[in-house]
């Protein structure tokens, strides 16, 4: 059994674009969609690289290909030339504004990327040349002219590696990232409803993951140089059983902090849960009128968008529908704040879990 | 919920708490209480900021309290058309208005902590128009209703039983306005009241000892035989307004508008069943609004006093609302807890008190706390949560026991822990 984490990352995109609309539509000349309608030996899915010569595939036995669903991404009909040249374009036709920024992955495992990327607008024919020096490049596309529905011709022509096969992997504003046995280096996370020394204090619990991760790739460090890791990214943790093939989601966390040092490859992560938000979020003054406290629990959920609380057991519910309070002021202030009151009230806990607020007694 | 059996050829670093912790035997708290609030602000109708003659606005109407300066404002010319042109057996009645509006700030010195209702009461007199005025003449004095046997003898004219020179006929009730909830802090709330809450009632219940049978004055136009009834509005409704806005936890401003001018005018005819009689009469009387306060009913918090402790009686099956020990687990302050908190629907069960005795029954003893590790994979596999219930073996094959039963633990916290390729669950545990 395993333990993997999952980094959602988002790039930036412009306030009105959406990353399901990117891209509505990929035309490729002299290239190929990379599907699950190309064989080799029998096997679908990604080929890494043979060479013109040898005609092997590099593998060291550690690979998997990919399942039958097929992998999305696109790859030169031919294979780069003895200067590593191939012309393969691919055209990003927007659906709606165009996002910011670009991030394109090549195939880190064969080390293959273009050195040369040229974006070419089509309604201003606008031309942006981006050197690349890596498998993966950020591509800042917010200096271009770009109207609604408008389209960019990206060509990559030369490659850094003669006689290969030239794969585009992936175009997108959306990456996550997948850290593994080959990453992680220490992984810890809670699932508390007392504090560590289970005090009958009530109150929220506030939850804590902390990954630390060998960038093997500098993928992390190159998005901290982009600006583009940000404090409210979501981390997945699970727990991975190969024997049979089944996994679990042992948290969803909220990143507090980052620890990216240019001088080492160890990435350091601080996570939290949503609630460390909460405090932000302020709330009109509203009298209580008779309410229980699971009305108030509901009222003030209904201040907090994209998130939900559940109760832990039916005896907790119960209480909760049972206590009223009447006439009484809901003071103002943040969620935060008011989520303490009405746990004082009910002796509640409230501690965060995978994907909703847990509602715990203290007695 | 089953209990799981926890082994030690499963945990772990077990650390156990020998002596029982959390010994709890009073519970401390200081809940809120609401104390009520009823400010008051008056206002004399020449302080209204506006006026209008049955709801059409006017800027000079003097507020004087002289009924010439307002009497012919309201009986309109209109009326005395009506009236000398009315045919026998008909009832007519009109009330006339003016609506005076005015706006009080009130300012308290503690924030409100409920909702707000305001109402307003008026202060005045009524009195009737005496016929010799101009505009009341109307009536005795018209010829065209005697060709049908009308005289000046068989006119009577009863006294409504309701009068009272020195008082408002007129029944004014009390208005709230209530801001339930609150869901916005610049709010308003409104209420418009409409014409039935609004009947003058003036019954003219005979006619010179004559009982009069039937319908009673109506809306203008549709008398019936029956020189009996009340007047009532003709309007459909009358704009008796009044807002709360909210300014902040301290301030809050009533704008209202109410009739400070009343004129009610009745008019009905009615011959007899012989058919040689012939009864007429007609009354008018004004309202004279002179105060009118606006009254606007909160609470606010108070937290002073009140601290409240509870401790179990000597059975353990009861509270005694005092402190007796020292091992005090106290509710901290807050507004949202107050005194009279109760649970289910009976409001005389206080929460304070349930609460109190569940836990002190549950914690007067303390509870066992207990910390181990668990292989992650057993505890994935045995769906490991908070609020799971294990049993402890110990290695000697007992159990961890009070009173020679088994203790239930229930998972409290976990860290689930990755390094080094070793996946482990760290439970901390607490006694049921």
């Amino acid at each position: 059994m395993r333990v993997q984490v999952q980094i959602d990352y988002q790039l930036n995109i412009s306030t009105n674009a959406s990353p399901s609309a990117l891209p509505a539509q990929c035309n490729v000349s002299h290239g190929e969609f990379l599907t699950n309608s190309k064989d080799f030996k029998g096997y679908k899915g990604f080929h890494f690289a043979a060479n013109r010569d040898q005609k092997t595939i590099k593998a060291d036995g550690s690979y998997k290909f990919y399942p039958d669903s097929g992998y999305q991404g696109f790859i030169a009909k031919s294979f780069t030339d003895a200067k590593g040249y191939c012309d393969l374009t691919v055209r990003l036709q927007f659906a709606g504004e165009a996002p910011e920024q670009l991030l394109f992955q090549f195939d880190s495992v064969d080390n293959t990327y273009p050195l040369m990327m040229t974006l070419i607008t089509a309604s201003s024919s606008q031309i942006k040349v981006v050197n690349v020096n890596k498998s993966f490049a950020i591509v800042d596309i917010s200096g271009l002219t770009l109207v609604a529905n408008d389209s960019i011709s990206i060509r990559f022509s030369k490659w850094n590696k003669a006689n290969y096969t030239a794969k585009i992997v992936s175009i997108s504003v959306n990456y996550t990232g997948i850290y593994d046995l080959q990453n992680l280096i220490d992984v810890r996370c809670s699932e508390n409803a007392f504090d560590a020394q289970l005090n009958i204090k009530p109150g929220i619990v506030e939850q804590y993951a902390d990954v630390s991760i060998y960038d093997r790739n500098q993928l992390i460090h190159q998005f901290a140089r982009a600006e583009l890791l940000k404090e409210n990214q979501q981390v997945t943790i699970l727990s991975i059983d190969d024997e049979t093939n089944t996994s679990e989601i042992l948290g969803i966390y909220i990143v507090d902090e980052w620890q990216v040092e240019a001088t080492s490859s160890i990435v350091k992560i601080n996570c939290t849960d949503p609630s460390s938000a909460f405090e932000n979020l302020d709330i009109p003054s509203a009298p209580v009128q008779t309410r229980t406290v699971d009305n108030l629990l509901s009222l003030l959920f209904s201040y907090v968008q994209g998130y939900t609380f559940t109760y832990i057991d039916d005896a907790t519910r119960t209480a909760c529908e049972n206590i009223k309070i009447p006439s009484s002021w809901y003071a103002k202030g943040n969620v935060l704040e008011v989520l303490r009151k009405i746990c004082e009230v009910g002796q509640l806990r409230i501690y965060w879990f995978i994907n909703v607020f847990i509602v715990v007694r203290c007695y | 919920m089953a209990i799981l059996l926890l082994t030690p050829r499963i945990y772990r670093n077990m650390k156990w708490s020998i002596t029982p912790k959390d010994m709890f035997d009073t519970v401390s708290m200081s809940p809120i209480t609401n104390a009520n609030e009823n400010e008051a602000s008056e206002i004399a109708t020449q302080d209204v900021i506006s006026v209008s003659v049955n709801g059409e606005q006017k800027s000079l109407i003097d507020m004087t309290d002289n009924p010439q300066n307002y009497d012919d404002s309201l009986v309109s010319p209109l009326w005395r058309s009506v009236m000398y042109n009315a045919p026998l057996y008909v009832n007519l009645s009109r009330v006339d208005y003016l609506i005076g509006a005015g706006s009080v700030l009130f300012t308290f010195d503690k924030p409100v902590s409920t909702n707000l209702s305001a109402y307003i009461t008026l202060e005045g007199k009524s009195s009737e128009i005496p016929r010799g005025t101009d505009f009341y003449n109307i009536v005795p004095a018209e010829a065209d209703l005697r060709s049908d046997g009308f005289s000046l003898s068989s006119w009577v004219r009863q006294n409504a039983t309701q009068q009272n020179n020195n008082s408002l006929l007129r029944n004014y009730q009390t208005y709230s306005v209530s801001s339930n909830p609150w869901t916005t802090r610049d709010e308003v709330y409104t209420y418009w009241a409409s014409s039935p809450d609004f009947d003058p009632s003036y019954l003219w219940t005979e006619y010179q000892n004559y009982p009069l049978e039937g319908q009673p004055f109506t809306k203008e136009g549709t008398g019936s035989a029956s020189a009996r009834g009340s007047i009532r509005l003709t309007d459909d409704s009358i704009p008796l307004m009044a807002n709360v806005r909210r300014i902040d936890d301290y301030r809050v401003r009533v704008n209202f508008s109410t009739p400070i001018r009343f004129a009610y005018l009745a008019f009905s005819s009615y011959k007899d069943v012989v058919g040689k009689r012939t009864f007429q009469d007609s009354w008018a009387f004004v309202d004279r609004v002179s105060k009118i306060k606006v009254h606007l009913l909160g609470y606010s918090l108070d937290a002073s006093g009140n601290d409240i402790s509870y401790s179990l009686n000597e059975a353990g099956t009861g509270l005694i609302e005092q402190a007796v020990n020292k091992r005090i687990y106290k509710v901290e302050k807050n507004e949202l807890f107050t005194l009279n908190t109760y649970y289910g629907n009976n409001t005389a069960q206080k929460w304070s008190s349930k609460f109190a005795l569940e836990f002190l029954q549950k914690y007067q003893k303390g509870k066992y706390l207990l910390n181990l590790d668990v292989p992650a994979k057993w505890a994935i596999e045995n769906q490991i949560h908070c609020n799971s219930q294990l049993k402890i073996k110990l290695q000697d094959n007992t159990y961890i026991e009070r009173k020679s039963s088994h203790c239930v633990f229930e998972v409290k916290t976990i860290e689930k822990s990755f390094k080094n390729n070793e996946f482990t669950f760290l439970l901390g545990l607490l006694e049921v």
